[in-house]
Parts: structure tokens; sequence; C-alpha cells
């Protein structure tokens, strides 16, 4: 894999759900919706309440989780690392986020970029979603 | 990615996997999981490489979703567990 940075670290590009923009923390805070949440803001219009898929660090998990520790599951990829960079959060997101995570992990990214990128603000959903 | 849309692939994700790969980069997509639809976006893009789900006995996962822009197939759910903790379906 190619990548601008170590593999322990990873960068947030998304704005959802863990009340701040892009930042450093790639930690998954969870897509779980209340029912007050999907009632009160309309861009969760067309997604329904529930609990938190935990999609990103389930499909982390099924790559890379430690093998041979007696914890969980083992990885697929035995020595496989992971660079998270988190895109999506509640009720899915945007691809001008998603494009934004691709260029950051091939290291194709500027700085000058960053403030101008802007893409038609399609809603996607996580591919666990039927 | 584990993610995508039921778009056409779009100039945007065209140019953004064109600069990926000329990094040097792949890019690998879940096909879908609406039940054999067409591939989703942006796994329908040219460059990317992308996934559909296979079942234990080899065929397709039911839920997978199928078309000429697959690259590769990989085990995914539907296997045979039938323990009252049996594991949720692995969907791409």
């Amino acid at each position: 894999m190619v990548s601008p940075d170590d593999g322990a670290s990873g960068t947030n590009f998304s704005s959802a759900g863990d009340g701040n923009a892009r930042d450093p923390d790639a930690s998954d805070p969870g897509d779980g919706l209340t029912s007050a949440e999907v009632t009160s803001n309309p861009i969760f219009a067309n997604c329904s309440a529930g609990n938190s898929s935990w999609h990103g660090t389930q499909t982390a998990g099924l790559i890379a989780a430690t093998t041979d520790n007696s914890l969980g599951i083992a990885g697929v990829g035995r020595t496989v690392k992971l660079m998270p960079i988190r895109v999506l959060g509640k009720c899915g997101g945007y691809d001008s986020d998603i494009i934004a995570g691709m260029l950051w992990a091939a290291g194709a990214y500027t700085t000058d970029e960053l403030a101008a990128f802007s893409c038609p603000p399609i809603r996607l959903r996580r591919a666990s979603s039927t | 990615m584990s993610l995508g849309g039921t778009q056409a692939c779009s100039q945007g994700y065209i140019d953004t996997i064109g600069r990926v790969n000329a990094k040097g980069a792949v890019v690998v997509v879940a096909a879908g999981n609406s039940g054999g639809n067409a591939v989703g976006s942006p796994a329908n893009c040219p460059g990317a490489l992308g996934v559909a789900g296979l079942r234990h006995v080899g065929d397709k996962v039911g839920y997978s979703d199928l078309g000429p822009e697959i690259t590769i197939a990989a085990p995914a759910g539907n296997c045979v567990n039938t323990g009252a903790a049996r594991p949720a379906s692995i969907r791409s």
C-alpha cells in the first residue's frame, strides 16, 4: 500500500457523528440514529432510526484483526496493516468526503485542494444497507 | 471501500481513481449488497476493482450485486452456522 502516513494513524474526513469536521481522529463513533434525530434533521429523512452498524469497524476487523490472541475473530490478512480513514457517518455520507479520503490515502491530495474541493452532494449508504 | 450508491460512475470518481492509480495504488470497492442488482458506484467506475461476494459453496451469495464491472469475488456470508450464537452474515 502506498501511504503518505504511518499506518497507525488515520484521518477522519467525516463531519458526521463526532461533532466536528475533518481531523486526525478516525475513531468510529457509530452511525446509529435515534427517532428524534430522524424527525428533527432533514438530512436523515431517508434513513431509519436504529442502532449503529459498526460497519467500518467490522470490516476493518475482517481484514486485519489481530490473530492468535484468543480475542474475537482472526483477520484474513495476518500481516496486513490498515490506515483508517472515516468518510461516512450517520445516514451515510457524501461523495466529496469519500473522494477526499481516497486522494488523501494515496497521497494525491494537496493542501490547496482541501479548501477548494467540491462535488455534488449525492448521499451514499454503507454497503451493508439493503 | 465498503460503500456505494446506485448512481452511474461520476466524472469526479473517474478523475479521482485515475489520480490514485497514477500514484501506484489500487482502489478496491464492494460491488454492493442490494440483492443482485447492478454494481454500485464507485465500484462501477473504470479503474476500480469491484468485489462480489461468494457463499460457502462457491457461487454468488444472493445479496451481492453483479455485473461486468466485477473484477474478483471473495468469501462473503451465507456460511453454514447453525449454533445459537452464529455470527451475522459477512457483507462486503
